[in-house]
């Protein structure tokens, strides 16, 4: 039997896999951190508010939001960081005009 | 039906894992490890619900942390052997 929390873990299975076919496709660095954050956001996050919605009686919902919280504080800098140091370690971003480099 | 959704997953880590063998860079290993990483948190609270047990949600939040830590470390030490001809730091 499907309850609403399995359906919305399910839900964010899926989006996990399509982020990371567009870690796998995608051109250059830059265009990879953006499919980075939707295997973070989406896929994680959804697994996680299905867990709490199906166990909600337990201390596994506190730790559940817990971590959401700490997931969307932490995986913007993260991805941050890695960029930037991405850039100044010298990989090029395909594009046609740099506009950092000016 | 709580198997399917660790499948899901299990599949999505495998494809992350290609990028790190694959990626021409260190950094699109570095981002790939992380997403890995976000993918394995997910994974532990499945276990903890598949199990009911509530020792593995604690050991997700810790891994969470050290995955952060991680990270911004290995940045820090790609920031510090910088390229000089990739930009001029602007004063």
């Amino acid at each position: 039997m499907i309850t609403l929390g399995i359906a919305i873990m399910l839900l964010g299975g899926v989006f996990a896999i399509i982020g990371a076919i567009g870690l796998l496709r995608f051109p250059d660095v830059y265009a990879r951190s953006h499919a980075q954050t939707v295997v973070t956001v989406a896929g994680t996050c959804l697994v996680l508010i299905g867990v709490m919605i199906d166990y909600y009686t337990t201390p596994l919902l506190v730790k559940c939001v817990f971590l959401i919280i700490f997931i969307f504080l932490t995986s913007p800098a993260g991805t941050h960081a890695i960029t930037k140091a991405a850039y100044l370690s010298g990989v090029k971003p395909k594009v046609k005009k740099d506009e950092w480099k000016g | 039906m709580l198997e399917y959704v660790l499948i899901l997953l299990g599949i999505a880590i495998c494809v992350c894992a290609a990028r790190v063998i694959k990626g021409p860079s260190t950094p699109d290993r570095v981002l790939a490890a992380d997403t890995i990483n976000s993918v394995i948190i997910a994974v532990i609270v499945v276990f903890a619900a598949y199990f009911s047990n509530q020792m593995f949600a604690d050991v997700a939040i810790v891994y969470a942390m050290i995955s952060f830590l991680s990270t911004i470390a290995i940045s820090k030490y790609l920031m510090e052997k910088r390229d000089e001809n990739a930009i001029k730091v602007k004063k």
